[in-house]
């Protein structure tokens, strides 16, 4: 069980926790923007929310786990080879560990201001909802 | 040994992805299209083109992406591989999933906007 292993195994779920939280609140309060945009369509709305959701899902994973790799840490080994990508002790560890979940934390925020972005881009939808008009019915005289 | 265990726990959680993914962007795809075109025919139609585009791209992508620059000889070496070359199918897939939700209405739009003006 080396170093690289231990890393691995509290990075992954942690970011997998994280975003999972993240896109959950989102999900949450994305919905009234949508409903106000798409003038009360309530379908309408939380299928573009579940669209959105997705979206941001993929990126949010997709970044976390190619971002995951260790990298540039060459030692010299017993025998004085170098050995590179690997973490040797567990101060490295906890380093490697912090710089990891502080950028994936950063592209996090980053995602979530790109996210209103996206809400801004999606398009009204030109047909207009059918709605039953409000009338009074007078009395026939 | 290691190597192929990789290349078949990679393809087959990317083709899983693709395979549920496009499902649940199919299923939520349909109300989407149909908010802009007022034809039901014409926008399952289009969710269904949208949906057999998304899953051939996809999976080309998945199969053209399997390779390896170094052998892989650890089992920290298959978890790299692993995470890595699935993060990139990840982004991709999910810049192409953002791009197809802001384009896909303005160009069904676009090409509904001359009928449209008849009625």
């Amino acid at each position: 069980m080396n170093y690289n292993i231990i890393a691995y195994s509290i990075y992954i779920p942690t970011t997998i926790a994280l975003s999972i939280w993240i896109a959950k609140s989102l999900h949450k309060n994305t919905k009234a923007f949508l409903v106000e945009r798409f003038q009360n369509n309530e379908s309408l709305a939380s299928s573009t929310n579940n669209l959105i959701q997705t979206g941001f899902y993929l990126i949010a994973f997709g970044f976390s786990f190619m971002k995951m790799r260790i990298r540039n840490n060459a030692h010299y080994g017993s025998n004085d080879k170098l050995i590179y990508d690997q973490l040797i002790s567990s101060q490295e560890t906890i380093e490697e560990l912090a710089m990891k979940l502080g950028s994936f934390t950063l592209i996090l925020g980053l995602l979530l201001f790109f996210n209103f972005f996206i809400m801004l881009l999606i398009q009204r939808p030109k047909r207009q909802v059918q709605q039953v008009p409000f009338t009074i019915n007078e009395p026939n005289k | 040994m290691y190597q192929i265990i990789a290349y078949i726990i990679y393809l087959s959680i990317s083709l899983i992805t693709v395979l549920v993914v496009g499902k649940n962007l199919h299923r939520n795809g349909k109300e989407f299209l149909f908010a802009e075109c007022p034809d039901e025919n014409l926008s399952t139609s289009a969710n269904n083109f949208l949906y057999i585009g998304y899953c051939l791209v996809n999976t080309g992508f998945a199969f053209y992406f399997l390779n390896s620059a170094d052998s892989i000889t650890t089992l920290s070496g298959i978890i790299e591989f692993i995470a890595t070359s699935e993060g990139i199918i990840f982004l991709s897939l999910g810049f192409l999933h953002v791009l197809n939700v802001i384009l896909a209405p303005r160009i069904i739009s676009f090409f509904l906007s001359k009928k449209l003006n008849q009625y």
